[in-house]
């Protein structure tokens, strides 16, 4: 294993250079189960790594600014998104 | 001077009251900052709660949904796991660093995905083969859990060839069948007549065991009780049925040279034997079931059986098991009639002189695999023919009740 796959690991997906240098930051601070989750999501649902990526970057800036009502707002919005992703998998 | 130290009194007051509005201001401000630490903490804390129980009852789904269901299983659990990520320099810098190469992580996820749904497969298909089985015919059957499709599969087989001897019986039965997990058991298949008044009986002795054995036992004693209650004629016929990879009946045959039952012995292979064991015992849930008409078929096998020991030695009986061309006992369809009451005795030489004795019930049941399974190896064997007459009459008997 080198650093490089998996600091290139968001290369081929068309995000903006702040999401990359996000994830460069963090790639070697998750754990194995952190990457495997990362690794599904964008093998089989690009789209909900672009977001979930966006709420972490956006939960870390509210954290460095002490705004808790961005993370309030943080907050719902993983509640609206995994609420009707649930319903899905147990009643749809 | 003294102009000037009153200047300077004056100074000193004002810079006094500054400091106290400056030590209020911050004072306020430490404040403001341990009220937004807390409601951060708040919602940080219901986040986590939140998304750890969307994980959970998510990985919920692979014990029970369809496979369709999977994928988006895996994508909740994927996208809660993401989203629970401590985020911020102080989470990280408790961590220490993973690496793990990408490549090899998605190689292991496709496996995993791959296991899953072929596991869900054979779910399906073993939960299609269960309807199936309920569905063929007009009566109770409660099949339990854990049985692979394979069994399921020989216990069709097994019912279809037992429904063909013999329909109206057949028909008149309540069945259970229960896959034991015992090692004490090994490879024993059990019939516990009578047993279980129904599904909330079963699931009543099940909650009430403590383990396995206990729940065997509970199923044995009800069954001795409601053999004597004649108003429990009625109840559920449980079947115990062991593992069949467990099974190895070329050794089973190879090590109890004389303890053939026909699933067993006269075998060039025993590739149907885990199936013919249960139909033998449906050779004796049958019968039992009609308790009045077998105390008289039984009693008729006893004077046929009587025929055959006519005096004989154990060891006797057991040469004409020994005959290669015979493999039974004369008068027969298997040795295991002999053998199931004289085992010890025969494995004893020295009490192998002991007069043999017949166990009329296993002969019965062993009869009933003969004539189910389409056998005529034994059809010149006048006793054989007059056992299978016996049989035959209870079968085409209409029921007592």
């Amino acid at each position: 294993m080198n650093k490089i796959k998996l600091e290139n690991f968001l290369d081929d997906i068309e995000i903006n250079p702040e999401v990359k240098e996000f994830w460069a930051r963090i790639a070697y601070k998750l754990s194995p189960e952190e990457i495997e989750a990362f690794i599904i999501l964008k093998k089989y649902n690009p789209q909900d790594l672009i977001k979930a990526i966006d709420i972490l970057m956006r939960r870390e800036k509210a954290l460095l600014e002490k705004d808790f009502q961005a993370l309030k707002k943080i907050l719902k919005k993983e509640k609206d998104i995994l609420r009707d992703l649930i319903f899905e998998v147990k009643i749809g | 001077m003294v102009r000037y130290n009153k200047k300077m009194e004056k100074l000193e007051d004002i810079n006094k009251e500054q400091n106290k509005v400056e030590t209020l201001t911050n004072k306020e401000d430490g404040l403001i900052e341990s009220n937004k630490e807390k409601k951060i903490e708040t919602i940080q804390a219901e986040e986590k709660e939140f998304l750890d129980e969307i994980k959970e009852s998510t990985l919920d789904v692979f014990h029970f949904a369809s496979k369709e269901k999977f994928q988006k299983a895996f994508r909740t659990v994927a996208l809660a796991t993401v989203l629970l990520t401590s985020i911020g320099e102080k989470a990280f810098a408790e961590r220490d660093e993973h690496i793990k190469d990408p490549a090899a992580v998605i190689t292991e996820i496709d496996k995993e995905i791959e296991q899953i749904i072929a596991t869900a497969e054979i779910d399906d298909e073993i939960d299609k083969q269960r309807d199936l089985i309920k569905e063929k015919y007009d009566q109770e059957i409660i099949i339990g859990e854990d049985f692979s499709f394979e069994e399921l599969k020989d216990l069709d087989d097994a019912l279809e060839i037992v429904h063909d001897l013999a329909p109206k019986k057949f028909n008149e039965l309540k069945l259970i069948f229960w896959k034991h997990d015992l090692k004490i058991l090994k490879e024993q298949f059990v019939a516990f007549p009578n047993a279980i008044s129904g599904a909330s009986e079963l699931k009543e002795i099940e909650d009430k065991s403590s383990n396995e054995i206990d729940f065997i036992k509970r199923v044995a004693i009800n069954s001795n009780t409601n053999k004597i209650d004649s108003n429990k004629k009625n109840n559920y016929e449980i079947i115990l049925i062991p593992n069949k990879t467990d099974m190895n009946y070329a050794d089973i045959a190879k090590s109890l040279t004389c303890f053939w039952r026909i699933s067993i012995s006269n075998r060039e292979s025993f590739v149907n034997s885990y199936r013919d064991t249960i139909i033998h015992e449906f050779g004796h849930i049958i019968p039992i079931n009609d308790s009045i008409d077998y105390e008289k078929m039984e009693d008729k096998f006893d004077k046929l059986n009587d025929k055959v020991v006519e005096g004989k030695t154990i060891n006797e009986i057991l040469e004409d098991v020994k005959n290669p061309k015979l493999k039974r006992p004369n008068g027969c369809v298997s040795a295991y009639a002999v053998t199931a009451n004289n085992l010890e005795k025969a494995y004893l030489s020295s009490r192998g002189t002991s007069k043999a004795q017949y166990n009329s019930s296993e002969s019965i049941a062993e009869v009933f695999s003969y004539m189910a399974l389409g056998f005529n190896y034994a059809d010149d064997d006048l006793i054989v023919q007059e056992k299978i007459k016996v049989l035959e009459e209870f079968l085409n008997e209409k029921s007592n009740e």
